[in-house]
Order: C-alpha cells, then structure tokens, then sequence
C-alpha cells in the first residue's frame, strides 16, 4: 500500500504521547489512522438539516431544549 | 411425528413473555425503602450495582436494546438516534420477534429506543397520563397469550423524567450553584416525585396480577439512569457528567424461582440484553456488531462471574461544557476505582469507589500511579476501540 508523510507540530506528537498512548499499545501512526478512520465514518454517517431539525424538536418536547 | 408435534407444543406453551419495565431516572439509594418497590424487591433479584453506559435516556435506552457501548452503536450523545448504525446492530427486540415474540410497548418519545422489531410501539404525548395505556397493554399481552404468542412488553414509566424537567431542569437554569446549595430541599423534592413512582407500581402489580402475568413472564424493573440532588457544582439534573449519583442504576429480575436476594457486584447495562437471551437460550446473532456486554445470569444462579469494568460516556446539553452532539467526559469503572476524562479542559479524577463512594477526594495526581496508569489504559481502549 502507498504511504504519504505527514508533518506533525512536534507539541502536538507530545501531547498524544503523554496524554492518550502513553499507557496503550497504540503506536503514535496507529492512533492518528484511527482518529481519521473514525472521522471518515461518521462523516459517512452525517445527517440532513432537515433530519437534525426534527431531532432538535423532539428534544424540545422532552424539555431539553428551549 | 406425533412427539415432534408435542414438542413444539411443550416449547410453545413454555416460552414466557419478557415484560421490561423502565423506571426513568429512578436512583435506587432515594427508593428502595418505598413500600412498593420493597413489595416487589421481595419477588427476585434485585442488582443494585448496574453501571449505565450513559446518564441521559437516549444512549442509555440504546445501550441496553443493543448490547453496544454508543460509540460502537452511533448512538453516544443527545443527537445520536442520527447516527445509529441499525443495520448493523441487532435489538433486544429483533432477537424476540425473530423467536416468535409479539412485541409491543411504549416510549416517552421517537428518539429514546429503538423501534426495530416492534410490532407495536405508542410514542407518548409529552407530559401526559400514560397509566391507562400501560394497563391496556398488560390486558394486550395477557390477550396474546391466550393465543398462544408470547409476549414481549415495553413500558416506560417517565413520570419522573417529567417532574424533572419542569421542577429542576427549567427552573434551575442557570441557578447550578443555588440548586448545589440546597442539598436537602433537593432530597425532599426528589422524594416527592418517587411517590408518584410509588403509586405507579401499586397499580401496575394489580395489574399484572389481574392478568396472571407473573407466572408465565420474565419481568425487569430497571432505570436508565439516575438524579443529581445538588452534589456536585454544574449539575442540576442529569447528562453532564459520569459521576456515581448518575451513572448508578439497577434491575429487579422477577421470574418464578429466582432467588429473593440483592447481588451488589458491579454490572452494565449493556449486559442486560446479552442476559436475557442467555436466560432465554438464544444465540447472538454473528452477523451483526458483536455484543460489549456479556450475561450475567451466573450470578443469579449463584456461581461466580469475573468482575466487571464499566465504561461510561456523556457530553452534556447544559453545564459547564455542553456537548450535546458528541460525548467529551469519559469513565472507565472497577468494583474500586473510577476514572473520568474530562476532554475540555482536559482533565482527569480519580476516585477510590470503596473508601470514597461519594466521589468527593480526587486522587489524580496523588500518587497512585500504578492504578492511574492501568485505569488510563483501560479507558483508552475503550475510547479508542
């Protein structure tokens, strides 16, 4: 499989080694395809304005929002 | 050919009707002394330590027809009937009707459960009495039955969703802190409000009575989630964090023979499908999202089980980082410790369940960095799965 590189800010690649794979298996490439996996599906997933606003007003008849 | 025929017949005749009943928002340490659910708790097993994969009904109701944490079913936040991965995921309910359940019930609105595989499902007017309804679909399943169908019933009892709303939600927007200040008031409201619970479940055990159902059905009384009264600051309610007061919930298994006994070891309620099918021997299904529960009928059956570690998300509709469509606060739970990731602002506590079951000292940060290190690493795996 065809690989790219990707430039990462090295205060970013600190943070996601202390504060999410420090303790895990994950390698650092392991998580960001994860993270861009998980985004590509749920953009899949997305809704239509029109679906969201029906889910905006039953949300309000359960009092949830104004 | 003839035995063959007896039996089908015999299994015909044996299959009980699973009858869910869901006490919305319901907290067990508030309830448990009042006189019905005593009446009730002295009928089966009570499991007064089931963890929900998320304090609002939305996820929560999710969680326990699907066998799934939200983020493996979609359905993880306010927003996320949206995103619910229906095909492939099977319900509680598709299991049943595929087994040759007939499957009714209600539900206090559209969004909170899943309408897979329901042959009948009333959607409630908001706010409105529901009670005659559910006596009607106690008489509809001893009705069925006499067909020979057994049943499988969903009621939603939501009174308390609704004197929440309009007693503490509405009023105490924005009043986070007056609301913290009044621990007691909160305790007597709140109490005031399980009284109509109360009432509820006098009548439905008359009902049920009056149509024979106990003898012939698995009935769970169970919450969804539970109620802050006032313990920690930026919660009036429900939905905004993953502590105790919310996140705790139980189930009540009543079923001719179950031992009358409360089991305090810690389980999910996204084990709560898988245990039904296992009481009813049915198989999962390897084609759809493999189950994240597991049964817990051993425990009922009085052998042992491996202890359990809870997984819990939230993002709030109110406090003090709303996010309401995607979780930002996350818990991973043992029988002793519980961890919480707050993603804004980017924080963690740590609480010692045993020593500190009000979750008031937090330990992050205190040393314990063996168990900070494991729970963390728990917690990864879960949100990244």
């Amino acid at each position: 499989m065809n690989q790219i590189t990707i430039n990462l800010p090295q205060e970013i690649e600190e943070k996601i080694k202390d504060k999410i794979i420090k303790n895990s298996s994950l390698s650092l490439e392991q998580y960001i395809i994860n993270l861009i996996k998980k985004d590509l599906a749920e953009k899949k997933d997305s809704y239509s304005e029109n679906e969201e606003e029906k889910v905006k007003d039953r949300l309000k008849s359960l009092g949830y929002l104004d | 050919m003839l035995n063959k025929f007896k039996n089908w017949l015999n299994s015909r005749k044996s299959k009980k009707n699973v009858i869910l009943i869901a006490l919305d928002g319901v907290r067990l340490d508030q309830f448990r002394e009042f006189t019905y659910f005593k009446q009730l708790s002295s009928k089966g097993t009570l499991f007064s330590n089931m963890i929900t994969y998320s304090p609002h009904s939305i996820t929560s109701f999710h969680a326990i027809f699907t066998g799934l944490y939200g983020n493996h079913s979609g359905v993880n936040s306010y927003f996320g009937t949206l995103n619910f991965k229906k095909e492939e995921c099977k319900t509680l309910t598709q299991y049943l009707k595929e087994k040759g359940y007939y499957c009714l019930g209600d539900s206090m609105n559209e969004l909170v459960i899943p309408k897979q595989g329901f042959d009948k499902l009333v959607i409630q007017e908001e706010f409105t009495e529901f009670i005659d309804n559910h006596k009607q679909l106690l008489n509809e399943t001893a009705d069925k039955n006499k067909e020979g169908k057994p049943v499988f019933l969903h009621l939603h009892c939501s009174y308390l969703h609704n004197k929440v709303v309009q007693g503490i939600i509405k009023p105490f927007k924005g009043k986070e802190i007056e609301y913290h200040q009044k621990p007691l008031e909160n305790e007597k409201r709140y109490q005031t409000y399980l009284e109509e619970i109360n009432q509820y479940l006098q009548k439905i055990i008359l009902e049920i009575e009056k149509n024979k159902l106990w003898e012939n059905s698995l009935i769970i009384f169970f919450s969804d989630h539970g109620n802050s009264l006032g313990e920690k600051i930026g919660e009036v309610a429900y939905g905004n964090f993953c502590y105790d007061y919310s996140l705790k919930t139980f189930a009540l298994f009543i079923n001719g023979g179950y031992p009358v006994t409360e089991i305090k070891q810690m389980v999910r309620n996204v084990d709560l499908t898988p245990t039904i099918l296992d009481i009813l021997s049915i198989n999962s299904d390897s084609s759809k999202l493999p189950f994240n529960g597991e049964s817990f009928q051993n425990l009922i059956l009085n052998k042992k089980i491996e202890p359990r570690v809870a997984f819990s998300q939230t993002g709030g509709m109110t406090g003090p980082y709303p996010s309401p469509k995607s979780p930002n606060v996350h818990s991973i739970r043992t029988d002793k410790w519980k961890l919480i990731y707050y993603q804004v602002p980017d924080n963690f506590e740590l609480f010692d369940l045993e020593e500190d079951p009000l979750e008031k000292k937090n330990l992050f940060d205190q040393g314990l960095m063996q168990v900070e290190k494991k729970m963390r690493s728990l917690l990864a795996e879960q949100i990244e799965h």
